[in-house]
């Protein structure tokens, strides 16, 4: 027996239309995940934010999301931040200091969030450029008896 | 259109680019999030990337000491990677938590030197921005230009 009969007697047809099958499925998923790389490298790239989602939703998961206070407790380190900037301000001069050294000493003497202390004290006016790239204090932070 | 496409069309930079010209950049562009004190570029350290700001302040500074801030969407940091072999002239740190999309130079410069005439259209328009940068300065002497 030779030819189609002998392919159709062993099954031939249904082998050579599963094979088929495999071989397209294969080529289809491999089309679509190389359409899809660029996701994939972005997910890499970003997989600290991906680490960080994961670990916050494990976190709440079962749980209500607690509503964030942030605000009293923020302003309060702010305004110990702030002050304690002010306190630095003081060795280096207020008028026509070099901002980056006091973003510098706030870094060596610990002072909490001294990037954002220093983008707030910006924000407020409370430090301002001078036009020439250095910066000048305007107004004292540091509350009566504290 | 992608957030890269619509914030490159608000920025006067690109103002006289055409639609497909913006396309093209937009597509070398990639976003990043950025955490609250990360340095973006080191002074000394050769540019290969420069940054568009979506989001947060950073502040850039030099070896005199001198800084100023950049804080709103379309700024860029990093204006020497633009140019063959340069080293970045000023260190950028995030005083805040933000966003930027990131243009590798040699993608960038690829691609300039692929259109002679965008290459030409984009050294002018940077050439305005920052001769536009220096007389805001000038004129806002003592004021928070940012």
């Amino acid at each position: 027996m030779y030819g189609f009969q002998a392919i159709t007697a062993n099954n031939g047809w249904a082998i050579a239309f599963v094979g088929l099958t495999i071989v397209f499925s294969g080529l289809v998923i491999l089309a679509m995940s190389i359409s899809r790389l660029h996701l994939i490298l972005q997910a890499w790239d970003n997989r600290a934010d991906l680490i960080d989602f994961i670990k916050e939703m494990k976190l709440f998961r079962g749980k209500s999301i607690p509503v964030p206070v942030p605000d009293e407790i923020h302003e309060y380190n702010l305004q110990a931040s702030m002050e304690q900037c002010e306190l630095l301000v003081d060795s280096i001069g207020r008028r026509s200091f070099k901002l980056p050294r006091l973003l510098e000493l706030a870094e060596q003497r610990g002072v909490d969030r001294p990037h954002a202390t220093i983008h707030n004290l910006l924000k407020q006016n409370i430090i301002t450029p001078d036009g020439d790239g250095f910066y000048s204090w305007t107004s004292s932070v540091i509350k009566k008896g504290s | 259109m992608t957030t890269e496409r619509k914030l490159l069309e608000s920025m006067k930079l690109f103002e006289d680019f055409k639609a497909e010209e913006i396309q093209k950049i937009a597509a070398l562009m990639r976003p990043m999030s950025i955490k609250e004190g990360e340095v973006l570029t080191k002074r000394g350290q050769p540019a290969t990337t420069c940054y568009v700001i979506v989001s947060g302040s950073f502040m850039v500074y030099f070896k005199t000491g001198q800084a100023f801030t950049l804080q709103n969407a379309g700024d860029v940091i990093g204006w020497s990677s633009l140019k063959v072999f340069a080293n970045h002239q000023g260190t950028a740190v995030a005083l805040t938590d933000g966003k930027v999309l990131s243009l590798p130079g040699t993608e960038f410069y690829r691609f300039l030197k692929s259109d002679i005439k965008v290459w030409d259209k984009l050294l002018k328009a940077v050439a305005a921005q920052r001769a536009d940068w220096f007389g805001r300065m000038a004129e806002n002497n003592g004021k928070h230009i940012h």
